[in-house]
């Protein structure tokens, strides 16, 4: 499951994705894979700016690093 | 078991009644099947709670495995993406991604693909380069695999324990009928919504299942695997001339002899409704004195294997069986080793 | 009926022929075995559970049964069967009580997806359910045992928490308590009255006994409660008694690992748990003593 360039670019979270908030701490459930995600208040905070789209928010300011990582996850995709 | 095929029966049902029934249901694998039919009919509150729970409850596990089996495709098409163009999935997969009737309230346990013979190793490659693995195997297995099978030995996903089976073709290749794979690739036909997959074409599909179950062996949930193909059947029946292309398909592949068992035996256990003349058909048909004693073991082999309608010839009948399905697939030469060996090593294991 | 109302050459009939009846929680299971430490053991460990005296539906049929070698008295092993299916190998014959009790806990998380099943012990107070979890060796059913029988909470269960997958509230299953090699005489020493089974020997997990969920557990079957803690127990010798709190995501994370068929439930598991972790305050708790448990546990459940 690799070939998803990280970077700059437009980024959206992946469909069939349910997920609870614990102080700032985040528990992401896939539904797909059937994985359970724990994310650390970093990352929890990339995914929580990706979520209710605003369409003015470019996603190439936020954290590349994350990003890479969630999207390895298979929690956000490119648009 | 006549639930399974008269549901409307539940209402007469007492308790007793239903703590049979779940027992026979469960040992069968039927347990979710059976809550699929009677949700169907609209029957599920007839059922007093407590049986209705564990319906229910086979019913939770038989979706989640619905979902597994989708996301393992998806992993299955991303290891192969460059080797195939399309993955062409066969029986319980096949099924569950082409929404056919079978598929509900069915748990099977590895996935089976079909790809052309020359692209074998490079499948093999790629599935391995993905996390899958091969079993620990001997070597004369994996000899016997690699030079008489219709598959290479089954692949497990490291991480998700999730198994495939890469077939080439659908029948051994010692096999008395012997196929054309090519054929069946060319009739095969994409399923709606889904990128790059594969399905068999109905008729294909039926003979597949029909040859798995009457020639190989595995009748230990052969029950099961016959109420499949009685769904398999009732519902490309609906399509217009189904049963002649059926049949004209099973002479084009040489597979008129699990055609004409399967449909005896669904028409006998579970009224699947096949048309008179063809049942009466010589089409497969084999001498009188083999069809007598063929229906006497399939009779006992095919009833669920719970200990309250097992009598002492179930054993038996379902060791001839084994022994005839592999008479089947391998010339006697060959056969008489390999059991040997595997009664050996089976002893040897136990001590 | 209550079973110790029936003596025990009956109970020991029905075990031997058409089953024995019992109702364990929010289940039904007819139980036959013709070996006697099964029989002697249940009427001891089951004494306080209802009998079902008419033919009818059972949630689970089980049997041990004993298979002779050639000499019944050399190797004699026994087997336990679910409906012709069993998780085990046939063991020694001495072990059939704890193989009952491990197969039933089997059936159960093997098919009663109708509730989320956690590894963890449950136990109650003032409506709330204290959750237990724990890795082997934490020491997870000691504690269980010990505030079960001498703090003042209720058993719900030692290896089975049930959440109701509809209400997300904790049912009781009130079953016998598991202690291996030195908790025996832990809690033979701090629960004068317990109730334990003969001690079975070099059985997978060591010595084994059996402790009888406490008549007013047992009573209490049917009282349904709410989650209020998550505690990660961790026995360590001569450490002070430590309350700290964990992360709740952390929390989750376990609680899910721990559960038997979190994954079978999709969506809906996930939901369930994650309302479960909301409602739940959770901690790690290091102790040595069960003095000192049964102090700390009693100012926990002034807390809410």
């Amino acid at each position: 499951m690799s070939g998803i360039a990280p970077g700059p670019g437009r980024w959206r979270p992946a469909a069939g994705l349910l997920w609870r908030s614990f102080d700032d701490e985040l528990v992401v459930y896939d539904d797909r894979s059937g994985d359970t995600h724990r994310l650390t208040p970093r990352s929890a905070a990339v995914f929580l700016a990706l979520q209710p789209r605003d369409p003015m928010i470019e996603t190439g300011t936020l954290d590349a690093e994350v990003i890479d990582g969630l999207a390895r996850l298979g929690l956000v995709e490119p648009e | 078991m006549a639930l399974i095929r008269h549901p409307e029966q539940a209402r007469a049902l007492d308790s007793v009644g239903w703590d049979v029934t779940i027992r026979q249901a469960r040992a069968a694998g039927l347990l979710a099947r059976l809550y699929g039919l009677l949700t169907a009919r609209g029957l599920l509150d007839a059922v007093p709670e407590a049986p209705r729970r564990h319906l229910h409850e086979a019913d939770v596990v038989a979706r989640k495995h619905a979902r597994d089996v989708r996301w393992e495709v998806v992993c299955i098409r991303r290891a192969l993406a460059g080797v195939v163009d399309r993955v062409l999935l066969l029986k319980g997969a096949a099924y569950l991604l082409a929404d056919l009737a079978p598929a509900r309230g069915r748990v099977f346990n590895d996935i089976d693909i079909l790809v052309p013979r020359e692209m074998l190793q490079d499948v093999e490659n790629a599935l391995q380069i993905g996390g899958w693995v091969f079993g620990k195997l001997d070597p004369a297995d994996n000899e016997y695999y690699r030079r008489w099978m219709h598959q290479i030995p089954p692949m497990t996903h490291v991480a998700r324990q999730t198994a495939v089976d890469v077939h080439h073709t659908l029948v051994p290749l010692t096999a008395r009928p012997r196929l054309d794979p090519q054929s069946l690739r060319d009739s095969a036909r994409p399923v709606p919504g889904e990128a790059a997959i594969d399905v068999l074409a109905p008729e294909d599909m039926v003979l597949h299942s029909a040859v798995h179950l009457f020639n190989e062996g595995e009748f230990g949930r052969g029950l099961r695997d016959l109420c499949d193909l009685d769904l398999l059947l009732r519902h490309f029946a609906a399509a217009l001339g189904f049963w002649e292309r059926l049949a004209a398909r099973a002479v084009a592949l040489d597979l008129t002899r699990p055609l004409f068992y399967l449909l005896r035996h669904a028409a006998r256990l579970l009224e699947t409704p096949v048309p008179a003349e063809l049942l009466a058909s010589p089409l497969g048909r084999p001498a009188a004195p083999v069809l007598a004693l063929m229906d006497a073991l399939l009779g006992q082999a095919l009833r669920p294997s719970h200990a309250s309608c097992r009598d002492g010839m179930t054993g038996v009948a379902l060791f001839l069986l084994y022994v005839r399905s592999h008479y089947l697939r391998m010339p006697l030469r060959l056969l008489l080793p390999h059991l040997l060996r595997k009664a050996y090593t089976r002893r040897f294991q136990d001590e | 009926m209550i079973l110790s109302s029936i003596p025990g050459g009956e109970v020991a009939r029905r075990l031997r022929g058409d089953g024995l009846s019992l109702r364990l929680g929010p289940f039904t299971a007819a139980i036959r075995s013709p070996i006697a430490s099964v029989a002697e053991g249940i009427a001891a460990l089951y004494a306080d559970n209802e009998t079902l005296e008419e033919p009818g539906f059972r949630d689970f049929h089980l049997s041990v049964d004993a298979s002779g070698g050639l000499r019944r008295w050399v190797r004699r092993q026994c087997r336990f069967d679910f409906d012709g299916a069993s998780p085990f190998k046939p063991l020694p014959v001495a072990h059939a009580l704890p193989i009952l009790e491990w197969g039933l806990n089997w059936c159960i998380a093997s098919n009663a997806h109708r509730y989320l099943i956690i590894h963890a012990a449950a136990i109650e107070r003032g409506g709330r359910v204290a959750i237990l979890p724990g890795e082997p060796g934490a020491g997870k059913s000691t504690l269980c045992a010990g505030l079960v029988g001498s703090g003042g909470w209720r058993l719900l269960s030692d290896e089975l928490s049930l959440i109701d997958m509809a209400t997300g509230r904790f049912i009781p299953l009130a079953r016998p308590i598991s202690l291996k090699k030195e908790s025996i005489e832990i809690i033979r020493g701090f629960v004068p009255d317990a109730v334990l089974s003969r001690e079975t020997h070099d059985t997978t997990k060591g010595r084994v006994a059996l402790v009888k969920a406490t008549a007013d557990s047992v009573r209490r079957a049917g009282e349904t409660a709410a989650a209020g803690w998550i505690i990660f127990p961790r026995f360590v010798p001569g450490a002070p008694p430590i309350l700290e709190r964990q992360s709740k995501a952390a929390a989750f994370i376990e609680l899910a690992t721990n559960a038997f068929n979190y994954s079978i439930h999709g969506k809906r598991g996930f939901t369930v748990v994650a309302d479960v972790v909301e409602t739940c305050e959770c901690y790690r708790f290091t102790y040595c003593s069960l003095d000192d448990a049964v102090q700390v546990f009693a100012s926990l459940a002034l807390t809410r």
